[in-house]
């Protein structure tokens, strides 16, 4: 994907703020069998598809240390999870066909796997013992199905930002 | 023979001996075979004739109010929409209500705790951790450590505090772990989350008598919870002989993905 020219850091910091409270108060409304979207991941994914992997590395940075910081657990793990999941996507971008409808659903799908496995994998590293098979498919199983349904709003959402900041 | 108009006077006699005759035979009933026949022979026409004059009559009816209708149409739109308003203000009121009924008749029932309601703003960005935000902090007297209850059960325990807000262990976090024992058989175990909706208990040893459906509540061992906080019912039982301790499954009573409000036990100061 072409890079445009860089978003104005204000303006990214305040869309972060406000995706990170929109995680924690307004996404839970939007949970299905308990499970709510990964509003957040979908954006930084959206970003990394739009503008590339550095950019969406900066913003899932960022976005991440505001997730770390409204959540409960280890702080960094969302941090971490979401630039992981970043890199994925841009390692992803120069093996499919660009431009195609079925890009964003299929990180989307990508992504939600790899997050997941990623943030179990530092609460398992930091003493939070989960059961791992139920956890993973009672939580990544409605998670693919939230986030595919979530995905195509949020990058069209993104792709109007992307067209109004290039 | 000559026209009836020719013969004015016959035809007004005749219609006088039938006018005649109609008031004499009614009464006798000697004219209801006559009359049948008339209204089985009129009724359909007379059915279609106040079909289409009853159409026509609404007709004119719209067409006079066409200039009002628009008017109409909007004022009962309008209607509608505040009564659409009010019936959803109406159903929440309710379900507050209820949950302030619920949170009152637990307050009654516990007159020995201090009880602080706290609204649910917040849950975790993470799917695999189970925390909640609520709107009361250090500035309303909370301090870390306390628990967190509805009127339903325990839901879990302060875990940071801010001036305004405070962050909320639940107990479906698989951090979470409470000292708990079952009510009818007084054995003592530990309730840990799983990260799921359900709840373990654990190091219940293989002896203790466990049944389904038996209430388990908190121990007040290691001063972290009160006692007899109910937790849930337990939902199954596993027994096995090379195990040290059962595998208790227990249900908790509280939605903890629906939390709206919650009460925070003030007076309760955790032992760490």
């Amino acid at each position: 994907m072409t890079e445009g020219s860089a978003i104005n850091p204000y303006l990214a910091t305040a869309s972060l703020l406000v995706i990170a409270l929109l995680q924690t108060s307004a996404m839970p409304s939007l949970s299905w069998l308990g499970v709510m979207p990964d509003l957040m991941l979908l954006v930084v994914v959206s970003w990394s598809l739009l503008r590339g992997t550095r950019e969406g590395l900066l913003w899932a940075l960022g976005g991440g240390l505001f997730l770390d910081l409204l959540s409960g657990g280890p702080f960094g793990a969302a941090t971490l999870s979401l630039a992981l999941s970043s890199v994925i996507t841009g390692m992803g971008e120069f093996n499919v066909v660009k431009d195609s409808l079925w890009l964003p659903l299929a990180s989307s799908l990508l992504v939600t796997v790899v997050y997941n496995v990623a943030y179990w994998g530092i609460l398992q590293a930091t003493g939070r013992s989960l059961h791992t098979v139920y956890t993973l498919l009672r939580v990544m199983g409605p998670a693919i199905m939230v986030n595919a349904l979530v995905m195509y709003p949020t990058y069209w959402a993104m792709r109007w930002l992307h067209q109004r900041a290039s | 023979m000559g026209s009836w108009r020719s013969r004015p006077v016959a035809l007004v006699l005749i219609l006088l001996a039938g006018l005649l005759a109609g008031i004499l035979l009614r009464p006798t009933g000697y004219l209801k075979p006559a009359e049948d026949v008339v209204f089985t022979l009129f009724a359909p026409l007379q059915y279609s004739f106040h079909w289409v004059s009853t159409r026509i009559t609404r007709g004119i009816e719209t067409i006079r109010q066409l200039g009002t209708l628009q008017a109409r149409v909007n004022e009962l739109q309008q209607t509608v929409d505040r009564l659409m308003i009010e019936n959803l203000r109406l159903r929440e009121a309710e379900i507050e209500a209820t949950s302030l009924r619920e949170q009152l008749q637990f307050k009654l029932a516990n007159p020995t705790y201090e009880l602080l309601a706290a609204e649910v703003i917040g849950r975790d960005p993470s799917n695999l951790l189970h925390y909640i935000l609520i709107d009361r902090g250090t500035e309303d007297g909370l301090a870390l450590g306390m628990p967190v209850v509805t009127a339903r059960g325990l839901v879990g325990r302060i875990t940071t505090v801010y001036p305004h807000s405070s962050r909320v262990m639940l107990l479906t976090d698989p951090a979470s772990s409470v000292n708990a024992l079952i009510q009818s058989s007084r054995a003592t175990g530990v309730v840990q989350g799983q990260g799921r909706g359900d709840l373990t208990l654990r190091y219940v040893e293989q002896n203790e008598q466990v049944q389904v459906d038996d209430i388990v509540l908190t121990s007040g061992l290691a001063g972290n919870f009160p006692k007899r906080l109910v937790i849930g019912q337990v939902r199954t039982v596993q027994r096995s002989d090379v195990e040290m301790f059962q595998e208790i499954v227990v249900q908790s009573a509280v939605d903890f993905d629906r939390l709206e409000t919650v009460l925070v036990l003030q007076g309760f100061v955790p032992v760490d």
